[in-house]
């Protein structure tokens, strides 16, 4: 396994967890307690900002240019995974759009405080995309050359 | 000129055009609530629908003349458009959160305040219209110095 695909499987499986952990704090608690909730709201903001740190470190932070096996290869495959980073955004954002609007058809408003949630989920599920976007552009090229 | 900069260039036109008429109609009728108005909501609907109407026109007519001319597109071409996407992505991610922002500090007056189900569609909207803009302007960028 390369060194960059590697740590984008880490980075992948560490932001994979800090995500469902953030789904399972919001399940066990009311949407409506967050602007009142300090607590909840810290370990909300802990949780969301733990994906994008983790991604950052393992992938952009640290010296991956240092280590021999880094080949031209492996920097087409990294400037591949923005493509699907972006759609995964564009797609998290019209779920959003439908999910809500179902779910408040009939009241006509939505609260504002999915504001801050629709912009937590963007950041999570784009640095857990980019992982992806670089699995899979490894998995392409080992299938397709 | 290659396939992405007549992208490019299509792309800047239409998308540019777009928040300039968006951003003067709003300016000049608009309120914090003007989602309750609905000419103003039926004239956003147009606008968007003409801007995404001419983008499909500019990049069917580009993919066309492409086909036709047999155009190949290298390794410079793949490199540019590549680092466009890594640089758009960020750059949209932050209109994203400015736009969240805004609305929040312009909506929230209590902890139960509520927005439109529309300011979804106007968050998604002004993420892809930011994305496309900023990877055209980093493809003409590019293709300029070299």
């Amino acid at each position: 396994m390369a060194p960059l695909q590697k740590r984008a499987l880490i980075s992948l499986l560490m932001g994979l967890a800090l995500a469902i952990a953030l789904i399972v704090v919001f399940v066990t608690r009311d949407i409506n307690t967050f602007a009142t909730d300090l607590g909840f709201r810290l370990i909300v903001y802990a949780l969301w900002i733990g994906v994008p740190v983790v991604y950052l470190l393992l992938i952009n932070l640290t010296r991956l240019s240092k280590l021999k096996q880094v080949d031209e290869r492996d920097k087409l495959i990294k400037d591949r995974a923005p493509k699907i980073q972006w759609l995964s955004v564009i797609f998290s954002l019209a779920a959003w759009y439908v999910i809500l609007n179902e779910v408040y058809w009939e009241k006509g408003q939505i609260p504002v405080v999915y504001l801050t949630l629709i912009f937590i989920s963007t950041l999570v599920i784009s640095s857990l995309a980019e992982s992806l976007g670089i699995l899979i552009g490894y998995w392409r090229m080992n299938r397709h050359g | 000129m290659s396939p992405s900069q007549k992208m490019a260039w299509g792309n800047v036109i239409v998308w540019g055009t777009y928040l300039i008429v968006l951003a003067i109609v709003l300016a000049a009728n608009g309120t914090v609530l003007f989602w309750q108005e609905n000419s103003l909501k039926n004239a956003f609907f147009t606008i968007t629908g003409v801007a995404f109407a001419a983008f499909i026109i500019m990049m069917l007519f580009v993919w066309i003349r492409t086909s036709r001319a047999k155009v190949l597109i290298d390794e410079r071409d793949h490199k540019i458009m590549n680092r466009a996407n890594a640089l758009a992505g960020p750059i949209a991610m932050t209109a994203l959160a400015v736009t969240s922002l805004v609305l929040g500090l312009v909506y929230v007056e209590g902890e139960n305040s509520v927005m439109s189900p529309y300011f979804l569609m106007y968050v998604t909207l002004i993420n892809v219209v930011v994305y496309w803009l900023a990877q055209a302007i980093h493809i003409l960028v590019a293709y300029k110095r070299n």
